[in-house]
């Protein structure tokens, strides 16, 4: 006779689907670490498959790794990884699936990359405008002039 | 790949102050929203218990009335994301001993000699600063800055707060022949200066209070080492004296045998700090004994606090550090500090600074970061840069 073992609620699986169609099944308690994920179950108790529109399979598939494996160790490494792309599109997705472990940890790695960088590296980054007067520029490169010793090359 | 305000808040807010003054230039918005309390108090909050990323070094106490000379170096590897602008240092040079620094504020008493000694908290980045109300004791006209013993404590919690504390000495014949010290707070936020109830009591030998050491909700002080009590006394070897802050109970920790064998002796240096880290996955903060004798560095740390027992961790002879000096390097002058928790020894001989790596006991790398003009047996003071504010009265530095 089979045993019928109740499914305690820490086994549970849910299928996610990426913006992409790609399918990734994870437990329930990895999948509550991502709180907009959280209050999609809450709303709808028996939903399986939940969609995640904003974000690409490859980075849904770094993100579910990261709240698996998340410890000092891991974090360490783990944002030597990727690329600057990469690094902000999983910072959108951390922000969108509302993981504050992963947002923080990303949003340090990022720091840590342009620590050291000139303005015109992090304009070209971050795809942003220099909205500065010239006069406004003027002034603020004599106020900052201390801060520009030792910046990297670009 | 567009980067939405609030996003770029959030990057910004773990950037040394440094890089953040430099990035106002990126655009408007940016330069705008760097100068909000909200972010000021994020980045300093972020920054908290971050590794130290420089340090200020002046002349020891008593020099620094003549000499009026602080320095700030950055440890290897640091140079281009810490600093402060020259300006600051100079004024700060000319004006001011420094005397602690937590989470990115300085605290500082002026140094013109004909006018009344002044206490302040200042933020080097922010070029702000906010007088502290001098007690009574320290009102006397100095002419050497000693015993001035004084420290700062900032909480992670409380961004607008910052604690100093006061310790006075008190020839007190009442309970003589021990003497005591009053313990006074003073509470940035609040902008008065409050007794402890219960006076610190550190037995009966001298302390060396430029090196206090905030562990278990107490401050830890090191004693000097020196001849002058016989071996049935208690305080015949050297010692560290902790003073709860919470109930003012005094009790004396002790050091490891192994040394304090050849005390008390006419020439001991000896010193502890803080080691080990708080990390968001653990809390492995301890305290560590330096001491340097005629020929190394040892290092002991406390591995139970309870039962006082510490372990021998490192020991390396001056002649092995490979030290580049024009004459053999004499240790009676020799200062020393421990940072970041016991990631660095950083050491300085009569001209040069140097850091030596503690992580790893067979490969001892040893870098020189500097040379220096402040004298023998320097006092070292470590920063790192934030945007944190001095609480009220914050007005700008000329």
């Amino acid at each position: 006779m089979a045993e019928e073992k109740s499914q305690a609620s820490s086994s549970k699986m849910l299928t996610l689907k990426a913006s992409d169609g790609v399918l990734f099944e994870v437990e329930l308690n990895i999948a509550k670490e991502m709180k907009t994920v959280q209050a999609y179950i809450d709303d709808c108790e028996d939903i399986e498959t939940i969609p995640i529109p904003n974000v690409l399979g490859k980075h849904l598939a770094i993100v579910i790794e990261y709240i698996k494996k998340t410890n000092e160790e891991y974090d360490a490494e783990f944002e030597k990884q990727w690329n600057m792309d990469d690094l902000q599109l999983l910072l959108l997705a951390a922000n969108y699936l509302n993981i504050s472990g992963l947002q923080e940890c990303l949003c340090k790695a990022i720091a840590k990359r342009i620590e050291n960088k000139s303005p015109e590296y992090v304009r070209k980054v971050f795809n942003i405008e220099n909205d500065h007067s010239p006069e406004e520029e003027a002034k603020l490169r004599k106020e900052y002039k201390w801060a520009f010793e030792g910046v990297d090359k670009d | 790949m567009e980067l939405s305000n609030n996003v770029a808040f959030e990057i910004f807010s773990w950037l040394p102050a440094k890089s953040i003054c430099k990035l106002k230039l990126t655009c408007e918005s940016f330069s705008e929203f760097s100068k909000e309390s909200t972010f000021k108090t994020k980045q300093a909050h972020n920054l908290f218990g971050r590794d130290d990323t420089c340090f200020f070094i002046q002349p020891e106490q008593t020099r620094q009335g003549f000499e009026k000379r602080v320095e700030l170096h950055s440890l290897p590897k640091e140079q281009q994301s810490s600093g402060i602008p020259k300006n600051v240092l100079t004024f700060l040079s000319n004006s001011a001993c420094v005397l602690a620094s937590s989470n990115g504020l300085v605290l500082c008493h002026t140094i013109n000699n004909n006018d009344k000694l002044e206490l302040f908290v200042c933020n080097p980045i922010t070029k702000s600063w906010s007088f502290i109300p001098t007690p009574e004791s320290l009102q006397i006209n100095y002419s050497n800055f000693a015993n001035i013993n004084l420290m700062l404590d900032c909480s992670r919690d409380s961004p607008d707060d910052f604690l100093v504390f006061l310790f006075e000495n008190t020839m007190d014949y009442y309970f003589s022949p021990k003497t005591s010290y009053i313990c006074k707070v003073y509470h940035g936020k609040e902008g008065v200066w409050k007794t402890m109830e219960r006076r610190f009591f550190p037995g009966g030998r001298n302390m060396n209070f430029d090196m206090p050491v905030f562990h278990n909700g107490a401050v830890h002080i090191i004693s000097d080492s020196g001849d002058y009590f016989g071996k049935s006394s208690p305080f015949y070897k050297p010692y560290i004296m902790s003073y709860n802050l919470e109930d003012g109970t005094s009790t004396m920790l002790e050091l490891p045998r192994e040394a304090t064998k050849d005390c008390p002796a006419v020439w001991c240096n000896m010193g502890i700090f803080n080691w080990g880290k708080v990390t968001s996955y653990s809390n492995h903060r301890s305290i560590c004994l330096v001491k340097l004798s005629k020929s190394a560095f040892t290092i002991w740390i406390l591995k139970d606090y309870e039962s006082a027992s510490w372990k021998k961790v490192f020991k390396v002879r001056v002649k092995d550090l490979g030290l580049k000096e024009e004459k053999d390097v004499d240790v009676e002058r020799v200062g020393f500090t421990v940072m970041n928790g016991g990631d660095l020894l950083v050491f300085s001989t009569e001209n040069k600074i140097y850091s030596c790596r503690l992580d790893d006991e067979r490969f001892k790398m040893v870098e020189e970061i500097c040379k220096h003009n402040c004298g023998p047996n320097p006092r070292f003071i470590s920063y790192s840069d934030t945007l944190r504010s001095c609480g009220i009265n914050a007005q700008t530095m000329p």
